[in-house]
């Protein structure tokens, strides 16, 4: 990723952190403790922006249901620590890492198959002395990848989720609820995790 | 002159009484100009974050938002039916305005809500103590 594009992420990332914007653009989800484990695992949605804290002797883990074919982000923001963090598939085999060491604070990774997949924060700290808590935040959500919106409002007030593309209705409802049913909820998870919950527009 | 006179004093008693009966009941006479409607939302919870609403009756128009912060969404489904999705923190009261053509009458609309998802996504599955009412404000 270029410095340039890796510099407008994390503009966009502080800005979903900023108060008012955040509350619309997606929830905060604390880590939820103990969560050292995937069993334990703090549970996320898309579009959440996930927060801890971690010592060298802590790990973090947070689970969410990703939908096949998701261009999924992860967005950390900026820490004066050394933290990493990596994407984990639902088997716990890693398929994204981003270290300070290489100042990665963006991955990118297209989901292949719908699952219950893992992030897993830690800090590298091989100082010695003491090692305090340290705070960290991360946002999950996708790339702007172009939805029909239009198209899937008509399939919504017709009735007839069925005249998606099954993919696409795949993704749809496992913003939401992921019941394999396409519904009202499911729209409006997409809407607020790709930071579309506005008001004020007719459409 | 005097037959004139008791004239325009007939067409000023008719008149009146045309007034007052449209102001307390449109189906005598129903409004010559498009009339401004309201959907009002009564709901049981105070975190519905997202409505399907089915309108039905004839010649609807300007349909808008209640509420600047209500994203709205809607399609006609057949000649006497619009469909609509509004999204946003919503709250019981106004959920949208319509103007309805000249020469209808409020009773001739009704708006039943088809979905209701939390502010956190959810659908609900239960709807007991939902309904919109129609008003003319």
């Amino acid at each position: 990723m270029t410095s340039h594009l890796r510099h407008a992420r994390l503009a966009a990332l502080l800005v979903v952190f900023a108060g008012p914007v955040a509350a619309q653009a997606g929830r905060s989800t604390p880590e939820v403790e103990p969560n050292d484990a995937a069993q334990t695992a703090t549970l996320a949605r898309l579009g959440d922006t996930i927060s801890g804290t971690v010592n060298p002797f802590d790990i973090d883990y947070f689970a969410v249901q990703l939908a096949g074919g998701t261009p999924l982000v992860l967005i950390a923001a900026p820490v004066p620590f050394c933290r990493d963090f990596a994407l984990l598939d639902p088997s716990g085999n890693r398929l994204a890492f981003g270290n300070c060491v290489e100042e990665i604070d963006t991955l990118q990774f297209t989901i292949p198959v719908t699952g219950r997949y893992l992030i897993r924060v830690t800090q590298f700290d091989d100082a010695p002395g003491e090692h305090p808590q340290r705070p960290y935040a991360l946002h999950i959500g996708t790339n702007p990848v172009v939805i029909d919106v239009a198209r899937v409002v008509d399939a919504l007030l017709a009735g007839d989720p069925a005249a998606l593309d099954p993919a696409l209705r795949q993704r749809l409802d496992a913003y939401g609820n992921a019941n394999g049913v396409l519904d009202v909820g499911d729209f409006r998870a997409y809407l607020r995790a790709e930071g579309l919950l506005r008001g004020g527009k007719w459409n | 002159m005097e037959l004139n006179a008791r004239g325009r004093r007939l067409a000023l008693t008719l008149l009146g009484a045309a007034t007052a009966a449209a102001c307390s009941d449109n189906t005598i006479f129903p409004p010559r100009s498009a009339t401004v409607v309201r959907l009002d939302l009564v709901t049981p919870q105070t975190d519905d974050g997202a409505l399907v609403i089915a309108l039905q009756g004839p010649e609807v128009s300007n349909l808008a938002p209640a509420s600047p912060g209500y994203l709205t969404y809607s399609r006609d489904h057949g000649p006497r039916e619009a469909r609509i999705i509004v999204v946003g923190d919503l709250k019981a009261g106004p959920v949208l305005t319509l103007n309805i053509a000249p020469g209808h009458q409020l009773a001739e609309y009704t708006a039943t809500i088809q979905q209701v998802a939390t502010r956190s996504d959810a659908l609900r599955d239960d709807l007991t103590g939902y309904c919109l009412t129609v008003t003319a404000p």
